[in-house]
């Protein structure tokens, strides 16, 4: 619990007694988790409270979009989506070829080929975590959770990247949120137009 | 359309995360530079960096050049000079890296763990580190102390 590795103060102590003066018992702030407001103020700058955005919700296995039809309604279901029936590639499935998507899809098996929206079709596909994807995926909102080699490209849409994610290639994106994502990937940012904030 | 979460908040704390050093906005710092304990930037850092502890860059602050982090990383500046190469400036960071809505990577950015979050601008290439992976990338940054 305690975090250790504040305990040892060693190279940090003198600079510290400048400012501050410090009980017998430095672990008295030192083992205090860091979000601990007590300490707020007292260090070099007075607002330390920073606001980064929004975060990611963790994934939960339990919720994961694998092929149980309620999931319909835990899945963010893009508002794009129109109602439309959604497109699944089930656990164990290899899929080899070319996809074009009117509607959201999710991959839960393997797919290698190209999955493209179709021309004027806004559409969400969401890679499961057993799901794999050899080749591009071009779609308004793309979520991977499990593993993807190839061109990710939302155009000016979103793009996230959960903490079971597995990608390699490029991402381009207009909003990106990742966590923690394993990636090797280079990032692109495409300027918002469509889907300007 | 989007499924909104609550908006984080980072609490810095820079006495428990032993941030200990501090280049002021306003302050340029540049060259062959290595820091024991945790820095926070508001100013603008450059050259050869490491940093045997946390780094900070506040928003506003800039830093360029190869940067070595043992420890976690925040980026609410940038990351690499504006319309610079992602060559020019990378960034290799043991720890998790944290790039809040204002940070603006345009540099290499290595780290162990990535936390994006929404409105984050990473131009980049980005590569996660793995576990076993023990040669530093950046391994000619400085010379290991004896």
């Amino acid at each position: 619990m305690k975090a250790d590795r504040y305990l040892h103060p060693d190279r940090h102590l003198e600079q510290d007694m400048d400012s501050h003066p410090l009980q017998p018992g430095e672990e008295a702030f030192a083992s205090e988790p860091q979000a601990a407001d007590a300490c707020d103020g007292s260090g070099p700058n007075p607002s330390m409270e920073v606001d980064v955005g929004n975060a990611m919700p963790p994934t939960q296995p339990a919720h994961m979009p694998v092929l149980h039809p309620q999931v319909q309604s835990v899945m963010p279901i893009d508002g794009t989506d129109g109602g439309q029936a959604r497109s699944m590639l089930a656990e164990g499935l290899h899929f080899v070829g070319h996809a074009e998507l009117r509607g959201p899809c999710s991959i839960a098996g393997t797919f290698e080929g190209n999955l493209t929206q179709a021309p004027g079709a806004l559409v969400s596909v969401v890679v499961t975590e057993t799901g794999r994807v050899k080749g591009d995926i071009t779609a308004q909102k793309i979520a991977v959770m499990g593993r993807t080699d190839g061109i990710l490209d939302s155009g000016p849409g979103e793009v996230s990247l959960h903490d079971t994610a597995s990608v390699h290639g490029l991402v381009r994106y207009g909003r990106i949120q990742v966590n923690g994502a394993d990636l090797n990937a280079t990032l692109e940012r495409v300027a918002p137009s469509v889907s300007a904030r | 359309m989007d499924v909104k979460t609550p908006q984080d908040t980072l609490t810095i704390d820079p006495i428990a995360m032993n941030v200990v050093n501090r280049v002021a906005a306003g302050s340029q710092l540049s060259g062959d530079l290595s820091f024991e304990g945790g820095l926070l930037v508001q100013g603008e850092i450059a050259g050869n960096i490491r940093v045997n502890g946390r780094l900070i860059v506040w928003t506003g602050g800039v830093v360029r050049g190869r940067i070595r982090v043992s420890g976690d990383t925040y980026l609410f500046g940038r990351l690499g000079a504006a319309g610079a190469s992602a060559h020019d400036t990378s960034l290799e960071c043991q720890g998790m890296a944290y790039v809040s809505k204002t940070g603006v990577a345009t540099g290499t950015l290595m780290a162990r763990r990535l936390q994006l979050y929404e409105g984050a601008d990473l131009q980049g290439p980005f590569k996660t580190l793995k576990k076993g992976d023990n040669l530093p990338v950046l391994h000619d940054v400085l010379p290991d102390p004896p």
